[in-house]
């Protein structure tokens, strides 16, 4: 039913329109040709009361997808009332005026269509996709729970989808071994104030002190249609489109302006070193952590460009030591992952058994400090230009995908096509930008996150470094048993 | 702490905001959102066009052809898979596939990732997506992958050490070990469907073992290709007979005779401990008919009232009624024909619920074999969505490409969508029960439990079911 930000952020990776990445692919780098990325056709304008609508019409199958992104996430909560978004997310599947409880899904699947929600630190999205001949349908229930939801909000159904929440909590994060280590690293690199130190499924205590009205009071801030913003992409009509949108969302009042929290940019100023212990783990894993910038630096593209040099495939820097020569792991992956005010650069080890994750974690250090003495080749720099590319394509199939770009490109950008200058923007990346960054912000000021089985302390890297032990007391009980009967 | 007072003064604002707010929005609203829209019949949907044809070697290519964006996707079925592994070389299917990226006779590993970084697109084994214009490039990588490959022993080494690795990491994993678990039950286990790949059996093999098994089965006859995206016939056609044209015969066809699965018997819970687990990780199920049966529309729609979809029965019970789960589904595992399927559903439950969950579980197992009748608004919703559902189907190049292939992996007629429609139309309730009260049998189910035996097996033990506590691999432990 809901994804909450890193899954989604994965998916959004796997679809490859996060990719980034240039226009241009070097067939053998013998010539250079441009691949023709389309352009989606769009009508873009905005209701009286400040909705915006982003419509992009294509008759190539008998299909339309909707989303509607609110501009609001974990980011927006309060030390205390964590986790609220997402709740909230649970909730508009719960019914609205004239939607009975349960109703949404099951209107939905008996029209053909697939729907979901997702919730992130900066946004939360609903989206549908529909025979088109159902466009209508999927307008007018994203209208009615925008216009009426708090009809049916109350105490019983927040109370079941607590309980709900409660249990994706613990599917996704409790019943995984060290699922616990986005957490515990975004609390290590962002001071306690910042709204990007706690997780987006939030805290399960504040989720059980949140109350009616808390709940009530978040949807009137944020969920107006002056922070609203719909895509719809597919086998439309504009104009019939358009009459759609003014007949079902028009009347929905403008909400109050909404106050954006202001994230500062965060460094750290030295290493943190954690460790992470789990009973159910059978082998170790390595995460190293650095803090970067949002989705509004420029130096975002060249961060990309470095993940790929280090891990894209079997060439690329790191995977190549770590994976092929030295075989140490059985896999690596390097990535940056941004946010709309901050992000964060990680490398992500799964050891081989035995493999030392002090010999890894120098393994690491050492490539990064050849990648920032430079110099990186043009032709590494371009391997990655070429996916970027091509997967931007292939990543336009789902009007889904399209109607996601749109809206993504418009709340955090301005621009719903930004999926093209980013594209251009990837592609003027050089090697020598690629090396600025790695020096920039690879540096001293990290999140060193040791992961080992219950008890094997020994296993933790450079273990006689200070270390702060940040096992949940859920995971040190699953120590217990072990300690008894060994 | 500012932004603690930051969003308090946002939200006294905001609250003032919408007091006026909702006011206006009273007085301005006349719309009757009660009144659901109207909304024009569908265009009728007509499936993709698929275009057989055959390579000068017998190798079936299916073609479709769809201009919707610059793009082809290329799939290949094989019919190299554990079945065709000797039962002590478990995972040497997997092993033999991965390793064909490993170099070939003309390219090292290190040349083939160029040439894929020179693309733009990963080629594996089994097929790739790509732009247009990469397409003869990408076949002929492609040909190079599964006809030459050399195998190197350095390579070997390495990935059956990080095949080791994974096989430990993946006993982590609760979906795994539930997973294996109920195969080796419910079919026994030394059944072909029950074996996984363990240290022991990935350690034994050698690169004599991949030749052969290379040999053996990468060869035409056991080959079929999926064309689909901005390409004709003819010329997707032209591009695979210069590359897997020159495939040569030899080698063996693969079979499909399986043994027979266990027989069933009375329902019982196998219970794996897993401590410290806050869920328990609930599959319950049993063999079910060839994906060829006569039954299969009824199953499929019965299944879709039952537990395929968020608005079926057994999520509307587990998670929205009980809130015992985050979610909870039912399916069918079809496989080629003439191979038996498994009807399973699955639910990660929290772990003092579990017991309580089984019960509704099995209730709900009764109910769809008749003593809650599926209603007519379920049998609507159920085809419904079965058939209105189609043009999502068949949205994209890459989705086309895998429906194409299913039904080639499955030995299913390539026509088999242009009857769909109306054969799911035709059901009726009274259908849907006979299958499921043919087969669904809350009697003889298998039910496996992975969770933290302390929380849980008391609650089990009181269920009056049998309950065998079990070890990873499914055999019976004391206690």
């Amino acid at each position: 039913m809901t994804r909450t930000a890193r899954s989604a952020r994965r998916a959004l990776l796997a679809a490859c329109l996060l990719y980034g990445g240039a226009a241009q692919a070097q067939p053998g780098g013998r010539s250079s040709s441009t691949v023709d990325i389309p352009t989606l056709p769009l009508v873009r304008y905005t209701l009286p009361n400040g909705m915006t609508a982003l419509l992009s019409e294509d008759h190539s199958a008998p299909v339309v997808a909707l989303t509607v992104w609110y501009h609001v996430g974990s980011k927006n909560e309060k030390p205390g009332r964590t986790g609220f978004a997402h709740l909230f997310e649970h909730m508009m599947f719960e019914g609205s005026e004239n939607v009975a409880t349960g109703e949404h899904r099951r209107l939905i699947q008996s029209l053909g269509g697939t729907f979901n929600g997702s919730t992130t630190e900066d946004r939360t999205n609903y989206y549908e996709t529909l025979p088109s001949n159902q466009l209508e349908m999927g307008i007018w229930l994203e209208a009615d729970r925008m216009a009426t939801l708090l009809t049916r909000v109350n105490q019983e159904r927040l109370d079941a989808e607590r309980e709900i929440v409660k249990n994706e909590r613990r599917l996704r994060v409790d019943n995984q071994p060290f699922g616990v280590a986005s957490e515990v690293t975004s609390a290590a690199m962002f001071p306690a104030s910042n709204p990007y130190s706690w997780p987006v499924i939030g805290s399960m205590t504040d989720l059980s002190a949140a109350s009616l009205d808390d709940v009530k009071d978040f949807f009137r801030t944020y969920y107006s249609p002056n922070n609203a913003t719909i895509a719809i992409s597919g086998d439309i009509d504009i104009a019939r489109t358009k009459a759609m949108l003014d007949r079902w969302f028009g009347p929905i009042p403008r909400g109050p302006a909404i106050e954006r929290p202001r994230v500062p940019a965060t460094t750290l100023a030295a290493e943190k070193r954690l460790v992470l212990e789990d009973s159910r783990a059978r082998l170790p894993q390595l995460q190293i952590s650095w803090p970067t910038v949002g989705v509004h630096s420029p130096d975002r593209f060249a961060l990309d460009a470095l993940s790929s040099v280090l891990t894209l495939d079997r060439t690329s820097r790191l995977r190549k030591v770590l994976v092929y020569d030295r075989q140490l792991a059985t896999n690596v992956f390097a990535f940056d992952n941004v946010n709309e005010d901050a992000g964060y650069f990680q490398v992500f080890v799964t050891p081989r058994p035995n493999a030392s994750l002090t010999e890894i974690e120098n393994v690491i250090d050492s490539v990064i400090a050849a990648v920032k003495a430079g110099p990186l080749t043009p032709a590494e720099v371009q391997r990655v230009k070429n996916y970027a590319a091509v997967s931007t394509v292939t990543g336009l199939q789902f009007r889904i995908a399209r109607a996601e770009q749109l809206a993504s490109g418009l709340v955090f950008d301005g621009d719903p096509l930004s999926y093209r200058t980013d594209l251009t923007r990837a592609q003027a990346v050089t090697p020598a930008e690629v090396q600025r960054v790695a020096r920039q912000y690879l540096g001293a000021g990290r999140v060193v996150l040791s992961m080992v089985p219950a008890g094997k302390l020994d296993q933790v890297s450079r273990p006689n470094l200070p270390y702060t032990n940040v096992t949940p007391p859920a995971a040190a009980a699953a120590a217990t048993p072990a300690r008894g009967t060994n | 702490m500012t932004t603690l007072t930051r969003a308090r003064r946002t939200l006294v604002a905001a609250a003032a905001l919408v007091g006026a707010a909702m006011a206006a929005g009273a007085h301005a609203q006349t719309l009757d959102r009660s009144r659901r829209p109207t909304v024009p019949a569908a265009a009728p949907f007509r499936m993709p066009a698929v275009e057989m044809r055959r390579l000068s070697n017998g190798i079936p290519v299916a073609v479709v052809q769809n201009h919707q964006l610059p793009i082809v996707a290329v799939r290949a079925v094989i019919d190299a898979g554990a079945l065709q592994e000797p039962p002590e070389k478990a995972g040497l299917a997997p092993l033999t596939i991965a390793m064909l990226t490993e170099g070939t006779t003309t390219r090292t590993a290190d040349q083939l990732a160029e040439a894929f970084a020179d693309l733009g697109n990963p080629v594996t084994a089994a097929g790739f997506t790509t732009i247009t214009r990469n397409f003869d490039r990408s076949v002929e990588l492609m040909g190079d992958l599964l006809m030459h490959p050399s195998f190197p022993e350095a390579a070997l080494a390495r990935n059956k050490a990080n095949t080791a690795a994974q096989l430990r990491r993946l006993r982590e994993q609760p979906s795994f070990l539930a997973d294996h678990v109920f195969n080796a039950v419910l079919f026994g286990p030394a059944h072909p469907y029950a074996r996984v790949a363990t240290e022991q059996t990935v350690g034994g093999i050698t690169r004599a073992d991949l030749v052969a098994f290379h040999s053996d089965w990468l060869r035409p006859q056991n080959v079929k290709l999926v064309v689909v995206g901005d390409v004709t016939p003819d010329a997707a056609v032209r591009g695979l007979e210069r590359v897997f044209g020159a495939w040569p015969a030899g080698g063996k066809t693969a079979s499909f005779d399986v043994p027979a699965a266990r027989p069933a018997a009375p329902t019982t819970i196998y219970l794996l401990d897993r401590p410290n687990s806050p869920q328990s990780t609930v599959l319950v199920g049993q063999v079910g008919p060839s994906r060829d049966t006569p039954d299969y529309y009824a199953l499929e729609t019965m299944n879709t009232v039952f537990g395929g979809l968020s608005g079926s029965r057994l999520n509307s019970n587990l998670r929205e009624r009980h809130a015992f789960t985050y979610g909870a589904n039912a399916g069918l595992q079809w496989r080629r024909v003439p191979q038996v399927s498994t009807l399973r559903g699955q639910s990660d439950i929290v772990a003092a619920k579990t017991d309580s969950a089984i019960v509704e579980w099995l209730g709900e197992l009764r109910g769809i074999r008749g003593e809650r009748a599926v209603t007519p608004a379920e049998l609507a919703f159920a085809k419904d969505n079965r058939t209105a559902s189609l043009p999502l189907r068949f949205e994209t190049v890459t989705q086309v490409a895998q429906e194409v292939a299913n039904l080639l992996q499955s030995a299913v007629p390539i026509d088999f969508w242009d009857s769909y429609a109306q054969r799911i139309g035709g059901l009726s309730g009274p259908d849907l029960a006979a299958v499921a009260t043919k087969y669904l049998d809350p009697q003889q189910s298998v039910i496996v439990v992975v969770g933290d035996r302390r929380v849980i097996e008391p609650g089990l033990r009181a269920l009056n079911l049998p309950v065998q506590v079990v070890d990873e691999n499914g055999a019976p432990v004391a206690g």
